[in-house]
């Protein structure tokens, strides 16, 4: 069977000639929590980027499912984002002007999802992380870590191959991180979603099922 | 894909609505600009209908007078075939063919001679008589307009009922001038009717072309159209058979083309001010779509394609323009009111009582059709100002646009 996800030598050069990503190749299952550590500017999200068809790479191949993406095609990108991919970033990234509910229904919209079940599914899910209470709220009356488990339902409303997350306890204080990384681990679980983790948050990394450290842009198991 | 589009214009109407003040403000600009446009043109076409309503109450407007075209400097005739088509035309209800030349009293009095059958000119032109009675056809017997009547009367000795000698000019082979007499009978004198015909001297068909050897078309054709709505149509066929058309149709036409030009150039001078809404509306829409940058990147992380981001901000722009548009209507509502109401009784004590008939009791018309083209004015200079900032949001890095 092959695996959910395939990085075939990606290498990412910056105009100003830093290498950010050198040749990194690695391979993960589904349902697998996957963990890459590495320090700010090792190229960490930039490889979390390629992922998720926000960035391209200068060479190398990103296979989902056994299907390359095609990183010269723009349709195929904004298909990826859509249907395959769930994105949590450090900084939550929620809509301000948007409810809990609004935020984790918003990405439905792009699939042309009637709004009483975008309602019905995101109200579902917010219920399930223990947010039923404030559904009705702006994130600017959110705690940070209520904020965080908002944008984890967002990740999972279109419910995608693979979950994306960009130093999901990078602006949570430790109490409130070990909580988020529990409920990713819960959601890996009992939902059989798998989940891509750049950190470097060594606590996060620990509680992966596999977890590999990236230093310069090279990925070393 | 309707309903996401339906969801996407919901979401353009969130964000109009948070942005009551600057919405306000650039909604003022847009509908200043329509208000503007729409009030100079409603001003041109109040005056337009006035002047074609003081024209159209003073003259004949079905009276057609049909013409001989010139070729190369030929005069081609209009040959009794001819007469018989125009009489075939539609709505054509009285045609008459006329005979036109000029002859000359013994004391060199210009005299304008129309020949044309006796009964059919007078039902055409509505001739009354003032003395006397209408001439027989095949006879020399004359009536003379008004004012050429009175004036041969009281100078130069004409006597109803007794024969009255005039010259036929023509020319021998040298070119020179050389004067035929002739007589004539006049047998009445037409009321006076405030126009050309009042210094025509009418005979019988047969009377001028006897004195007009070798020539067998006619100089004009006059007819009768049985609704002035239709005369254009009429003047059109006329024009096709190849001849010139005229009347006073013709001054309408005229005023048309004038007040076109004028409401032309004023609408173009208000213009300048929808140019500046327009600008007004791409400079809001670019500072909405810098403000909205990070929540950009962020919807195009979570699947918005280019087409779904650009369709945001053209929405934004398109309730901008419904609301401007309206906000100008109800401007340009009260701004013609206003000048009925008060600009009317400005320009008549400046011009004095006599003009009154020519702003009858409005002077500024606005139509449904110039309300909703106003409407449309406003929709599509939005969303062609929205266009590049749309653009611009489309074409965002989504990665650089969530750093913000």
């Amino acid at each position: 069977m092959t695996p959910l996800l395939e990085v075939d030598g990606v290498s990412k050069i910056y105009p100003n000639g830093v290498k950010a990503l050198d040749g990194v190749t690695i391979a993960m299952e589904r349902g697998e929590f996957v963990s890459i550590l590495g320090k700010s500017g090792s190229g960490k999200s930039t490889l979390l980027h390629i992922l998720g068809g926000l960035d391209r790479p200068d060479s190398g191949t990103v296979y989902l499912n056994g299907m390359p993406i095609d990183f010269a095609n723009r349709n195929d990108l904004i298909q990826h984002r859509r249907k395959r991919v769930g994105f949590i970033f450090q900084q939550f990234n929620l809509i301000p002007s948007f409810t809990a509910l609004e935020n984790v229904e918003y990405p439905l919209i792009f699939h042309g999802v009637p709004k009483r079940e975008r309602r019905e599914r995101a109200a579902h899910l917010l219920d399930q992380i223990g947010l039923s209470q404030r559904i009705r709220h702006y994130p600017a009356e959110l705690s940070g870590g209520e904020q965080q488990r908002v944008a984890i339902a967002r990740a999972l409303v279109a419910e995608p191959l693979i979950v994306l997350a960009d130093e999901p306890t990078g602006n949570l204080d430790s109490a409130t991180s070990s909580e988020i990384v529990s409920l990713m681990r819960e959601i890996n679980r009992d939902r059989a979603v798998s989940f891509f983790v750049v950190t470097h948050d060594r606590d996060l990394a620990a509680q992966a099922n596999r977890s590999c450290e990236i230093v310069d842009g090279r990925l070393n198991p | 894909m309707s309903e996401r589009i339906l969801d996407e214009l919901i979401l353009a109407l969130r964000r109009v609505k948070t942005r009551k003040l600057r919405v306000l403000l650039t909604v003022l600009g847009i509908a200043i600009g329509i208000a503007a446009v729409l009030g100079t043109v409603s001003l041109g076409e109040g005056i337009r209908t006035q002047a074609v309503e003081t024209i159209r109450a003073s003259s004949d407007l079905t009276l057609l007078e049909v013409t001989p075209r010139e070729v190369n400097g030929t005069v081609y005739l209009i040959t009794p075939s001819s007469v018989e088509y125009i009489r075939t035309l539609p709505h054509v209800t009285v045609v008459s063919p006329v005979l036109r030349d000029s002859y000359a009293s013994r004391y060199q009095t210009y005299l304008p001679v129309i020949g044309a059958g006796p009964d059919e000119i007078s039902s055409l032109l509505n001739l009354r008589l003032e003395t006397g009675r209408t001439y027989s056809a095949g006879s020399p017997e004359a009536v003379l307009g008004a004012d050429i009547g009175e004036y041969l009367r009281r100078y130069e000795g004409m006597q109803i009922g007794s024969p009255f000698a005039v010259m036929v000019r023509e020319y021998d082979e040298q070119g020179r001038p050389r004067d035929r007499e002739i007589t004539i009978t006049p047998v009445g004198i037409l009321s006076s009717r405030d126009d050309r015909f009042d210094a025509v001297i009418f005979l019988d068909t047969s009377m001028v072309r006897s004195q007009k050897p070798g020539q067998d078309g006619f100089d004009a054709v006059y007819l009768r159209v049985d609704d002035h709505l239709s005369v254009p149509d009429v003047a059109d066929g006329v024009r096709q058979l190849g001849f010139s058309v005229g009347g006073a149709f013709e001054q309408i036409e005229a005023v048309n083309r004038f007040m076109d030009v004028i409401i032309l150039v004023f609408a173009l001078f208000a213009g300048v001010s929808l140019l500046v809404g327009g600008l007004m509306i791409a400079n809001t829409m670019m500072i909405s779509v810098y403000e909205q940058t990070r929540e950009i990147g962020i919807s195009m992380a979570l699947g918005a394609a280019e087409g779904d981001v650009m369709r945001l901000v053209l929405f934004e722009c398109l309730f901008l323009g419904i609301l401007g548009g309206c906000a100008g209507i109800i401007g340009s509502l009260i701004f013609s009111t206003v000048l009925n109401a008060v600009g009317r009784s400005l320009l008549l004590s400046r011009l004095g009582g006599e003009f009154s008939g020519l702003f009858g009791d409005s002077i500024s018309l606005i139509t449904p059709g110039m309300l909703a083209v106003g409407l449309v004015i406003a929709v599509f200079l939005s969303l062609v100002s929205g266009i590049y900032p749309a653009y611009r949001a489309a074409r965002l890095d989504p990665v650089e646009a969530m750093k913000r």
